[in-house]
């Protein structure tokens, strides 16, 4: 679980991120929505402990994995060289089997050789996840992991990504641009504005979720109308 | 960063090998042909001198003299490069440091290494240390390319691979030796190439000295150019031959390979 209080964060004398307070559960998935400059990856930021707060607390029960908007992989490693990196610079002996099992789950078995030059975008991105899964962590932050993808990429890693939450128990915090990706996904929406949370948005919605379907459109409605107004 | 500074030659490339042997040959001669005019003043050139140099120098002395000039300019980039790694080190690990490092590097590398000349020379030579004198005018020169090549480098790493590695454990050396030094990779390779060029400049200087009533001769390409230039164009040629002999093969032999193998490290 994730416990967000009073969290303020100032730079260059401005307030980046004014009074913060919010929560996730265990085996929730969180979406940050809000419009750009908003703070949603200034938040996510602090969360994973690559900014320091001005005040205020961040309580997390597990140490977190994260996923970048970029896929941040390393050019002169092969993919499965990436998928190890966090384990080698651990230190630590692994299973090498670990490596095979999550290579497959990502579905990257006949590219595992491949450098990140010659994969395509949504590889890539693939090649992320499976980096923040082989460390096994239960608390996974992304950042916009999608919106760099072409549409039919962009489906398939949702159901992927949906499939690998409730598979390995992840608490979920991802940061989101799309309305209608954040309600097809999340249990739960927070908005952002202007270093703010304005609003958390609670719905069911059963899953598999009808992208079509009058309830799913009805709450991407009404976190437009929330955001818009 | 000078990313581009270095000349594809995709056009000889299409060429067959012997035509390519035959364009360098004619660069070579082109560059010797106006090295020797202007060494001579424009005199008239005897060919009896040209051909007759190897009874005043020996092959072998060339060769010793071109291993020595390689030698010092070998060491000084080292020690350059080893100097860049520390200060590296210690602005990732202080970023502070760099505030005030940065500006002071700045001030100094736009001084030309001809200003210190004097000083160095005249400490060293009283120290009776020629060679140390040497080698410190050629690390000023050629330090500052690899420096500021590597300092570029690091600042070209996007932030998103920096975050990804602290997430995942990349911490002190290990994130200098397994993230941030393979980053850094192609603008090393780069400032080294401007490092080497830097030190060519200099070898005379650093091999011949003359300084009021100091005057210094260290075993070297530098030296045997300087004292032949004008009196003696065989062995000038001689020796300029050397030096394009020794610059072309480690282009072809270092530069150039590394050059290729450091797209690999390049960030999209």
């Amino acid at each position: 679980m994730i416990k967000v209080e009073n969290l303020f964060l100032h730079y260059r004398g401005k307030t980046i991120l004014h009074d913060i307070n919010f929560s996730v559960a265990e085996n929730e998935f969180v979406c940050l929505v809000g419009e750009s400059g908003s703070g949603k990856t200034t938040l996510l930021k602090v969360i994973a402990g690559l900014l320091k707060q001005s005040r205020g607390t961040v309580l997390k029960e597990h140490h977190v994995s994260m996923v970048f908007q970029s896929a941040a992989l390393l050019p002169w490693l092969t993919v499965r060289e990436n998928i190890e990196f966090p384990l080698k610079t651990a230190g630590k002996d692994y299973d090498t089997g670990l490596i095979d099992k999550t290579i497959k789950e990502v579905s990257l078995s006949e590219h595992q050789h491949k450098y990140p030059r010659d994969l395509s975008g949504g590889q890539r991105q693939r090649v992320g996840i499976a980096r923040a899964l082989v460390v096994n962590r239960k608390i996974l932050l992304l950042d916009e992991p999608f919106s760099a993808l072409d549409i039919k990429t962009s489906i398939e890693l949702r159901q992927d990504l949906l499939r690998l939450w409730k598979q390995n128990n992840l608490t979920i915090v991802m940061v989101s641009h799309l309305v209608e990706e954040a309600v097809e996904l999340a249990d739960r929406i927070v908005i952002m504005q202007a270093g703010k949370i304005r609003r958390e948005v609670n719905f069911h919605l059963e899953r598999p979720r009808e992208l079509e379907s009058k309830s799913f459109l009805k709450v991407v409605d009404h976190v437009k109308e929330l955001i818009e107004n | 960063m000078q990313h581009h500074f270095r000349h594809e030659q995709h056009h000889l490339n299409k060429k067959p090998l012997h035509k390519k042997v035959l364009y360098y040959l004619l660069a070579i001669m082109i560059i010797i042909a106006i090295s020797t005019l202007l060494a001579t003043n424009f005199q008239s050139v005897y060919p009896q001198t040209l051909i007759d140099f190897y009874q005043r120098i020996s092959v072998v002395q060339i060769l010793l003299y071109g291993l020595f000039t390689l030698t010092r300019v070998t060491i000084a980039y080292t020690i350059g490069l080893f100097m860049t790694m520390i200060f590296l080190f210690l602005i990732i690990k202080f970023r502070r440091i760099e505030n005030f490092i940065m500006p002071v590097f700045d001030i100094l590398q736009s001084v030309p290494v001809l200003a210190f000349f004097p000083l160095i020379i005249v400490t060293f030579a009283n120290l009776h240390m020629p060679e140390l004198a040497a080698q410190i005018v050629l690390i000023v020169a050629c330090f500052w390319s690899v420096f500021f090549g590597a300092i570029g480098g690091f600042h070209q790493i996007p932030q998103d691979i920096l975050d990804a590695a602290k997430i995942y454990n990349a911490k002190g050396p290990k994130l200098f030796f397994k993230v941030i030094l393979p980053a850094i990779f192609p603008a090393l390779v780069t400032g080294s190439i401007l490092s080497f060029g830097a030190s060519w400049n200099v070898i005379i200087i650093s091999e011949y000295i003359n300084y009021g009533n100091i005057s210094i001769r260290l075993p070297g390409l530098g030296n045997l150019l300087s004292s032949s230039a004008g009196r003696d164009t065989g062995v000038f040629i001689a020796s300029l031959l050397m030096l394009v002999i020794i610059i072309f093969t480690l282009d072809r032999l270092v530069w150039h390979p590394l050059t290729e193998h450091s797209q690999k490290y390049k960030f999209e």
